[in-house]
């Protein structure tokens, strides 16, 4: 592991300049306090603490503050429930004019200045529960909450019918057409996931719903640790590494109630876009993760397997990794929502790395609410990963507070045009989000980035985006801290040169490993030491692309994380390069007209400021709730 | 059904079906689709003895996105009284009860969360009452307000009507005393408070017995969406009535 980095003061810096000159002071990024009081028809109505903050943002209003809805609670405690109906039940008959309205005005839902069964009925719908029919496709982590809640299934259930999904779909050739493939997806299924199940069954019948993600199947990419399943990185070098812990970000995950079901797929090693792995396989073969949308494109990489897994529905959601794309180019390829958090956010612990100074997880999801509820598991601050202490103060209570709807009314989004590429798919798709973005509200601006800054970034913003990946010169060293304080005793390849000499690794990945074990620490030093060459650009980088933001006044500068099963210039540079977060929504697919890549999906990428994941979030959720651009795959529909 | 709903007492509100009975027939013409059912039936059983209880089942056919409802029910105090904790709705949701001990009984039930409405032939509540004094018991559902999912409202008012006769006892005198002439157990006909003594327990029409056979004599008729006309008055109504609860 690194230390944290020292941030650096660049010499001189050049003023960025954007096409709005009028730069409101309608910002909504205006500090709070470190306490958000949710306040509903003017009745305040509770308060809930952020961890001792004062950079948080805090959204305007909290609908939903996991794992409740808090829009319409009446009593105060965050949360509606049947105690919320009884005050609505005793107001019912009550109108305006009466002397005790201000008590039950907030109960008035349908502010009809009366409060009668409507209101009762609206008050109810907020209610995590729903005793319809549940159907597992699709189902977000509230649809499952509602339907346990209610009975109607278990998650014992819900974890059985995703292990028949895999079993019956992942090593499956399901796809007719020419060059289908099967999707290759899962490399393990846990042997205990039904156990873990129960025990959430039996907290939800002794202590009712503690999380959201309580009984939730979860697929995670198999370079975290966990202690019940390998490890293998995606390396057949390493199919024995049965660690006898937890990553940190699985252990958040387990303590919010998760069941961790499986183990997916990935680029060995977490090195590339196509999700070509060679676990628990002969030595000299390796096989590709297929997107279940057009099985004879690649998922996409390194996350690939969580890519595929999660759009085909073998888990409610999954867990990737980041270090130069690899969440948001699967995300993007499989029309799911993915987060490339702040570096600092999430202690990498326990995950096999390939560069640390860009290294993050992050949540892969089918929805801007599921990957919310997942990045509050996983957010922390970790001894073991002391980038982890930069975020003391700066989370919030609960990401699914800024899941607003109407978050993007007023917002500032700015693009570089330069980085819409030319993919007619691509350009398409902006030019609709663009248009969807001003009617929900916003006020999209065109920015010039600088082209000079520093000596350390001669020419400005381009300098940030041409810097190359840490993992040239970080793999060996960050490995062997790895290997050092994780890797099982019973691996043999416990190095480098071991994994060249196992011969059990993914053929046309030799090379590039014995490349990267001659690098030395001297190089090593070089690039990521505390006054390395990539931590200089890494730490001005952050400082120029704040300076954009701040400048032009954004919420988030956008750009497509993708074009349909292919990568655009730098893009994907930007957030690893700066180490701010990113994330990764769905704008649409390509149709035949296009003559791209028919049926393939595009995100929009939303970039925002230090430990910002919580209004890019809102931003996103905005954008989601607008178009529902995802689609689910109609290859893996339900089971018969 | 649920497990009974507990109810909660309103101070009288004597005017309210009186009100409701000068009201039209449905209401506001909703936004969206709205709920709607075929028929509301009021169940009753044709006659009792005094001192028997007496089932009344308000049931809905043909229901489409019934998420909630509130209903007046009401009732002869002269003859009958709610049975404390009786009204029962349907499983999985919420309910409230209201009774003003003077002729009314208004039930409010609601799906929970994201459940799907009510849909096709549902009870909506069954009530019991325990018959006080003999002579024909009137019931009726002289308004209801439905709510679907998508919150939209429909209004209903002479939903359904019923009777129960409720005769004199037949049995022969117990040992056990008396509470007084309002216990319905004593038989002898006293006019039980608030009766008017207008109806003679010795000429009810049907003699001994227990719970005779549920005579349904709900109005049939079609609701739908907007094709009705605005019940103020009926929703003026309940809503004083609700007030009254509201504010004591």
């Amino acid at each position: 592991m690194t230390g944290p980095r020292p941030d650096l003061t660049p010499a001189h810096r050049a003023p960025v300049t954007s096409k709005e000159s009028s730069v409101t002071t309608t910002h909504r990024r205006a500090a709070t306090g470190g306490l958000a009081a949710l306040t509903i028809g003017g009745l305040v109505l509770g308060a809930v603490s952020a961890p001792a903050a004062t950079a948080v943002p805090e959204p305007r209003t909290a609908p939903l503050l996991a794992p409740y809805w808090t829009e319409l609670d009446l009593t105060g405690d965050a949360q509606v429930t049947t105690a919320d109906l009884d005050v609505v039940a005793a107001a019912l008959g009550a109108t305006s004019g009466d002397a005790g309205w201000d008590d039950v005005a907030a109960a008035d839902a349908d502010d009809d200045g009366t409060i009668t069964v409507a209101d009762l009925a609206a008050v109810s719908q907020r209610m995590v529960y729903d005793d319809g029919p549940f159907e597992l496709v699709e189902a977000s982590v509230l649809d499952m909450q509602a339907a346990m809640n209610a009975g109607t299934t278990t998650s014992v259930e819900i974890t059985q019918e995703y292990l028949d999904r895999i079993a019956a779909y992942d090593a499956t050739l399901v796809d007719p057409g020419a060059g289908g493939r099967a999707l290759h997806s899962i490399i393990t299924t846990s042997d205990v996931a039904l156990e873990a199940a129960a025990r959430a069954d039996a907290v939800r019948a002794s202590d009712g719903m503690t999380s959201l993600l309580l009984g939730v199947p979860v697929a995670v990419k198999d370079n975290y640790d966990t202690k019940d399943m390998p490890t293998t990185g995606g390396c057949g070098c390493w199919d024995a590494n049965q660690t006898a812990t937890d990553a940190a970000m699985v252990e958040g995950l387990r303590a919010d109630g998760a069941v961790i079901l499986a183990k997916a797929s990935l680029d060995e090693f977490a090195f590339g876009f196509v999700s070509e792995h060679s676990a628990f396989q002969a030595a000299g073969t390796s096989t590709l993760v297929a997107s279940p949308y057009v099985t004879s494109r690649t998922a996409g990489g390194s996350s690939g397997g969580t890519g595929a897994a999660i759009a085909a529905n073998l888990a409610g959601l999954g867990l990737g990794t980041d270090t130069g794309g690899s969440i948001r180019v699967p995300s993007s390829y499989n029309q799911l929502v993915g987060v490339r958090p702040t570096v600092g956010l999430a202690s990498r612990d326990g995950i096999i790395p390939l560069a640390l100074s860009q290294d993050t997880g992050g949540p892969m999801a089918r929805s801007v609410l599921d990957a919310a509820v997942a990045l509050d598991a996983v957010a922390g601050v970790d001894a073991a990963d002391p980038v982890t202490s930069r975020q003391e103060g700066r989370v919030p209570a609960s990401y699914t507070q800024y899941l607003d709807a109407g978050a993007l009314d007023g917002a500032r989004i700015g693009y570089v045009p330069s980085m819409i590429g030319t993919n007619t798919t691509t350009r398409r798709l902006w030019e609709e989000t663009r248009a969807t973005l001003e009617r929900l509200g916003a006020t999209v601006v065109e920015v010039t980035p600088p082209t000079t800054w520093s000596p350390v970034l001669p020419n400005g913003f381009a300098s940030v985006l041409n810097e190359g990946s840490g993992s040239t010169n970080e793999f060996k060293h960050d490995l062997d801290a790895y290997v050092a304080a994780h890797l099982a005793p019973q691996v043999e390849a416990r190095s480098l040169a071991g994994i060249v000499e196992s011969g059990r690794y993914v053929p046309s990945r030799r090379s590039t490993y014995v490349s990267r074990d001659a690098v030395t620490e001297e190089t090593y030093q070089a690039w990521a030491g505390p006054e390395g060459s990539h931590t200089k650009v890494l730490a001005e980088g952050k400082e120029l692309v704040t300076a954009m933001l701040d400048d032009a006044d954004l919420d988030a500068l956008v750009y497509p994380s993708a074009n349909p099963y292919g990568t655009i210039g730098t893009n994907l540079r930007l957030s690893p390069n700066t180490g701010l977060p990113a994330v990764s929504v769905p704008i649409g697919q390509a149709v035949e007209s296009d003559a791209t890549v028919t049926g393939g999906g595009v995100n929009l990428e939303l970039l925002g400021r230090d430990f910002d994941e919580g209004p890019l979030l809102g931003l996103a959720y905005a954008l989601e709730q607008a178009t529902h651009a995802r689609t689910s795959p109609a290859l893996y529909g339900p089971l018969g | 059904m649920t497990r009974p709903v507990p109810r909660r007492r309103l101070r009288p509100r004597a005017a309210l079906v009186g009100g409701l009975a000068l009201a039209a027939a449905a209401l506001a013409a909703p936004a969206h689709a709205a709920p709607s059912v075929t028929a509301v039936t009021l169940g009753t059983p044709a006659s009792v003895e005094v001192g028997a209880e007496i089932t009344v089942t308000v049931a809905a056919t043909g229901a489409v996105d019934l998420y909630a409802y509130d209903l007046a029910v009401a009732y002869d105090p002269a003859r009958v009284a709610l049975v404390d904790d009786s009204v029962v709705t349907p499983d999985g949701g919420f309910a409230d009860v209201t009774d003003d001990d003077a002729g009314t009984v208004a039930v409010a039930h609601t799906r929970l969360g994201t459940s799907p409405g009510l849909e096709g032939d549902v009870t909506l509540a069954t009530l019991t009452f325990t018959a006080v004094a003999a002579g024909d018991a009137t019931f009726a559902v002289p308004a209801a307000t439905l709510v679907g999912a998508d919150s939209a409202t429909v209004t209903l008012t002479d939903a359904a009507t019923g009777t129960t006769t409720v005769t004199a006892t037949t049995a022969p005198p117990t040992d056990e005393p008396t509470d007084g002439p309002s216990d319905p157990a004593d038989g002898g006909g006293t006019p039980t408070p608030g009766d008017d003594g207008a109806s003679d327990p010795s000429s009810s029409p049907t003699g001994s017995g227990s719970t005779g056979p549920l005579a349904t004599t709900g109005a049939s008729v079609a609701w739908f969406a907007g094709a009705a006309l605005l019940a103020v008055v009926v929703g003026v109504g309940i809503l004083l009535a609700r007030r009254t609860a509201a504010t004591r």
